[in-house]
């Protein structure tokens, strides 16, 4: 049996140096991301003019990154990556897996910010962006960390993923009024489908199914992609509030009314209950795996407003952040440290031994 | 699919309603000033943050989308938007309001 979900493994005690530090004494900004972030970097050589300048951006996006996002780039993530636009999908900002993360370094090249103004005006947002997003599915889905599936699920509920209430009107009634009942509903349901949806793991635990396996059991609809890998075992038919209110609008209303009349259902109690919680943005809709690293997004760089999906960052700050708060508060408040800390040789001895110095 | 069926309202803080906006063409109803300078928000398209996906490798990432005028979620974004900045509230108007 596994055990159960370390205690707010990425905080350490470590300061953190500025990279302005680095390099007023010349030190490379890679030295700064080895020393600071335990970080191997690679920078493919191909790639448009500015392409330097615009790695350089990068690095200053980090240095601001809130830093609960320092403590996971530098407890999970391994290698950062600034690769060309080529080895991207079309439109790709940057990428997370296995302790990699890949950063598109050209976005001009990229269709939607062809817009000089907007590459200027969205450049650091976005970066920023992508870079807590990804640190976002890192803290979730990271076996040696994560949070319970139990809170994955909270999340999801919390962020208004409902079913067609012709489908399953439960949702509708009073087990829908509080995200703890609906979220309670939706495990059940889950571990009919699969027992081995363990609500007590990790979400990144290799004994769960996997993420695509969640978005295949929970939604309506997943890509065909996804759809080919997994197994077709029924699903709990969830849609994103928006998708669901447009799909709804289309409905011829009188006949929406008489069926939902025979399931003990009136269209303003649907309204209400798909009003009660919104999802944080359009991303944290597109798929169920999506939505906590979203929430985490919107809670530590808003780059759209999620003022109307309060219910969802709440229960982030429960889920994602307060861990990390509760543990930043028993160890004490950090101040930048005032010079480059130690050799990279020593860093790498590190690595080596132990591992990493979580949880000192 | 258009939002044609979608309708907003903006709102002040204290309630009252000085707009409304739906379908596409957009049409809008309410206070001419304030129309006028909403009207300026929806010349645009909308870039959103998004899923992308590597079929081949399976590895996922956040990619950066394009609405264009007329697409779902578009007329939301740009008044999104436009509330921010002139400080309004946004809201939509229910299913029962159709």
């Amino acid at each position: 049996m596994e055990e159960l979900v370390p205690f707010s493994p990425y905080r350490s005690d470590r300061q953190y140096a500025r990279l302005e530090t680095y390099r007023r004494v010349g030190l490379p900004d890679a030295t700064w991301a080895a020393e600071q972030f335990n970080l191997r970097v690679h920078r493919s050589q191909d790639g448009p003019e500015g392409a330097e300048q615009r790695a350089g951006q990068i690095w200053d996006a980090v240095d601001r990154l809130p830093l609960q996002v320092k403590d996971i780039l530098r407890g999970v993530i391994d290698e950062v990556r600034l690769d060309s636009e080529g080895t991207f999908p079309s439109d790709t900002l940057g990428t997370w897996r296995d302790g990699t993360m890949r950063i598109n370094r050209d976005w001009s090249l990229i269709p939607a910010l062809r817009n000089h103004g907007w590459h200027r005006d969205l450049g650091y947002d976005l970066l920023k962006a992508t870079l807590v997003h990804e640190s976002g599915h890192a803290l979730v889905e990271d076996p040696r960390g994560g949070v319970r599936l139990r809170d994955a699920v909270s999340l999801i509920a919390a962020s208004g993923w409902l079913p067609h209430p012709l489908d399953d009107p439960v949702p509708y009634g009073p087990v829908g009024r509080q995200v703890s009942t609906l979220s309670a509903y939706y495990l059940k349901r889950l571990r009919q489908l699969d027992p081995s949806w363990n609500g007590d793991l990790s979400l990144g635990s290799p004994a769960l199914p996997s993420s695509w396996q969640l978005d295949r059991d929970l939604m309506r609809e997943v890509s065909a992609f996804k759809r080919r890998s997994t197994k077709a075992r029924g699903s709990l038919g969830l849609e994103g509030t928006d998708q669901l209110l447009s799909r709804l609008r289309r409905e011829d209303p009188v006949r929406l009314n008489r069926e939902l009349d025979d399931c003990g259902l009136v269209l303003e109690d649907v309204d209400a209950a798909l009003r009660r919680r919104r999802g944080v943005s359009r991303y944290a809709e597109d798929a169920i795996s999506e939505t906590p690293a979203e929430i985490f997004r919107c809670i530590h760089a808003p780059f759209t407003r999620a003022e109307h999906s309060r219910p969802a960052l709440l229960e982030g700050e429960r889920v994602l952040l307060e861990p990390w708060r509760t543990s930043d508060r028993a160890i004490g408040a950090r101040q930048p440290a005032l010079a480059p800390e130690r050799p990279w040789e020593s860093l790498q001895l590190v690595r080596r031994g132990v591992g990493r110095e979580l949880g000192r | 699919m258009s939002e044609l069926d979608q309708r907003f309202r903006l709102q002040e803080t204290g309630g009252r309603v000085i707009a409304e906006a739906w379908g596409f063409p957009v049409h809008l109803e309410g206070d001419l000033e304030l129309c006028q300078r909403i009207r300026g928000y929806l010349d645009d398209p909308v870039a959103v943050l998004g899923p992308s996906l590597n079929p081949e490798t399976g590895e996922r990432g956040t990619g950066v989308l394009t609405l264009a005028p007329g697409d779902e979620g578009w007329l939301a974004g740009c008044l999104r938007r436009a509330a921010q900045e002139l400080g309004l509230h946004l809201t939509e108007l229910p299913l029962s309001g159709r």
